[in-house]
């Protein structure tokens, strides 16, 4: 028997994302136990995990991954995830490579123009900013 | 019908089972089935203003307006990767039976490590753990080896 290290990225959560789930929570709670299922998934598998910041992805579960061009020109390595099963809803996530971790930093209503969305940038730059990942 | 268990040369175990009509179902436990998968990556300190995404998930899913509808939205996540076509996988029907990886592995009496090493085919489930499986996710031995054998992500 032989023991093997598995170094992968650290999955976190923003308070903002938090509130985005509380609040799709409110407005239809089968699609927040959707994404909460959907989210698990990826947090327990490394390579779905991955997938979210890997532009151009889609599977059986992920229709697109893409760059957020309004946080990509802040030097914020952002990226949007659409969802097949969970159609009105997407995913922003953020990784920051050289401490090795992926943030949940947004839950959206797909129907949200998000690119033109200034309080949520400036929310989610403010928690970028404030739990230290860099931009690159 | 005949089975065999039979020593592999790499030190493990492959069961090979010969149909009447010809065909042939092997299943392979390997040395490496017996390697210990330690993963350190969420042990990190985790950053202010964060949460760790499994630790947030294991209070949003106690919440019982949420867990009462976790085991449909799983179904519904399987129902969705079959409408797309996508081939028949371990993680699959898992979630048609309603199940998180944990609630398998807790089923199976196994870790949720070895659950999640199963389902992305770095470690091969022994004769045993096959049983279980099958009986666990209600599938017949022909319909798990297909998914075994099939990768996700």
């Amino acid at each position: 028997m032989s023991d093997s290290l598995w170094s992968g990225y650290q999955a976190l959560i923003t308070n903002g994302a938090k509130e985005d789930l509380e609040v799709c929570a409110r407005a239809d709670r089968y699609a927040a136990a959707l994404l909460a299922a959907f989210i698990r998934e990826v947090s327990t598998d490394r390579g779905l995990l991955e997938c979210m910041i890997d532009e151009g992805f889609s599977d059986d579960r992920v229709d697109s991954i893409a760059r957020v061009r309004s946080l990509q020109v802040k030097r914020i390595n952002a990226y949007r995830a659409k969802l097949i099963s969970i159609r009105n809803w997407r995913l922003i996530f953020i990784v920051d490579r050289p401490s090795v971790r992926i943030g949940l930093f947004a839950v959206m209503p797909r129907a949200d123009d998000y690119e033109n969305n200034r309080s949520l940038w400036d929310r989610i730059e403010r928690e970028f900013d404030d739990c230290g990942f860099t931009r690159y | 019908m005949i089975a065999a268990l039979l020593d592999t040369e790499a030190g493990g175990y492959q069961l090979q089972v010969v149909r009447p009509g010809g065909g042939r179902v092997s299943a392979v436990c390997s040395e490496a089935s017996s390697i210990i998968v330690v993963d350190r990556s969420q042990a990190r300190p985790v950053p202010p203003g964060v949460q760790l995404l499994d630790a947030f998930l294991d209070e949003f899913e106690a919440r019982p307006e949420i867990a009462e509808l976790l085991p449909d939205a799983r179904r519904d996540l399987s129902a969705g990767c079959i409408a797309e076509g996508a081939p028949l996988t371990l993680r699959i029907l898992r979630l048609n039976q309603g199940m998180s990886q944990k609630e398998f592995a807790a089923a199976l009496r196994t870790s949720q490590a070895a659950v999640s090493a199963y389902e992305n085919r770095s470690r091969r489930p022994n004769e045993d753990m096959i049983r279980s499986m099958s009986a666990v996710l209600g599938v017949d031995f022909n319909t798990l080896m297909e998914a075994l054998a099939n990768a996700g992500v």
